[in-house]
């Protein structure tokens, strides 16, 4: 019994020390940059909003994959995935935000003309949606591989 | 248009690629529709020409309208044709193929051109990120 309140006493103190470093973090900031401070306090890490980025990337292929399937569907309105302007809105909103709750969202922006059979999916514009959100999707993978050798590189010092 | 869109440019290449396969689009219907005496309302298959026009501040290419060609009909001497007229001669639409084959080598030529920008673009993006390695 004694043990498991020393535990509990522990984890507290523990909690309390983050806490004051992540505070101390953030003052730190706000000495060198304002305009980070705000931004980056809310978010929790670097690999969390990478991650984040990858997932909406993710569901963006299945989108495109599935719009190329149904090129000659007929009624079928193309999807498209919404997210860069969700994330926009959660960094310039003043409240604290959980990156995991930050979902993309599927919708149908029914802007592009319909063909004959009501479709309206255009094989080109698929296949430049696919080599933008290819280079996006590189460019993700190379900051998170980034962010790795900088932690590993922390850890080789002895 | 941001002037630091990374992805302006491959936007611009398959507005032009769109553009060139509509092209292609009305150039099959011209040649499907070379010898059709009848299109309905009396007279025969006018061909079409497809008008582009820039989109502003270089945002690429966008379809204009599709216009008929209003040059003459031909006039063919068949009078065997139940269409004839009384001196034998029948009106064939003004599709010349010598024109349309010209025309469709032309939206070859600049969908390939097209589409070398857009995968040229997507190679100097990718020496971009190699730096990040």
């Amino acid at each position: 019994m004694l043990k498991i309140t020393a535990l509990k006493c522990l984890a507290r103190l523990l909690l309390i020390f983050f806490e004051q470093t992540r505070f101390v973090q953030g003052s730190c900031f706000a000495v060198t940059n304002r305009y980070w401070e705000t931004k980056m306090s809310k978010t929790n890490s670097i690999v969390d909003l990478i991650e984040a980025g990858i997932r909406a990337e993710n569901l963006r292929q299945k989108a495109i994959a599935n719009n190329i399937a149904n090129l000659e569907t007929p009624g079928y309105r193309r999807i498209d995935v919404k997210f860069e302007e969700l994330f926009m809105k959660a960094l310039d909103s003043t409240e604290t935000i959980d990156l995991s709750e930050i979902e993309p969202q599927l919708h149908q922006p029914k802007q592009t003309p319909v063909k004959s059979n009501g479709n309206d999916v255009n094989f080109e514009t698929e296949v430049g949606e696919m080599v933008k959100n290819t280079l996006r999707h590189k460019a993700y993978i190379r900051l998170l591989s980034k962010k790795f050798k900088q932690m590993e590189l922390a850890m080789e010092v002895k | 248009m941001e002037v630091d869109n990374v992805f302006g440019p491959i936007d611009i290449a398959i507005s032009g690629l769109r553009a060139q396969s509509k092209q292609m689009e009305v150039i099959s219907s011209n040649v499907a529709n070379a010898r059709t005496a009848d299109a309905g309302k009396g007279e025969p298959y006018r061909r079409l020409e497809v008008l582009f026009e820039s989109d502003d501040d270089m945002g690429g290419v966008k379809l204009d309208k599709i216009l008929p060609d209003m040059s003459d009909f031909l006039s063919v001497f068949d009078p065997g044709n139940p269409l004839a007229d009384e001196q034998g001669y029948i009106a064939m639409p003004n599709v010349s193929l010598p024109v349309e084959m010209m025309n469709l080598n032309i939206a070859t030529r600049v969908y390939q051109a097209n589409a070398a920008i857009l995968k040229r673009y997507q190679q100097m993006v990718e020496t971009t990120l190699e730096l990040l390695r």
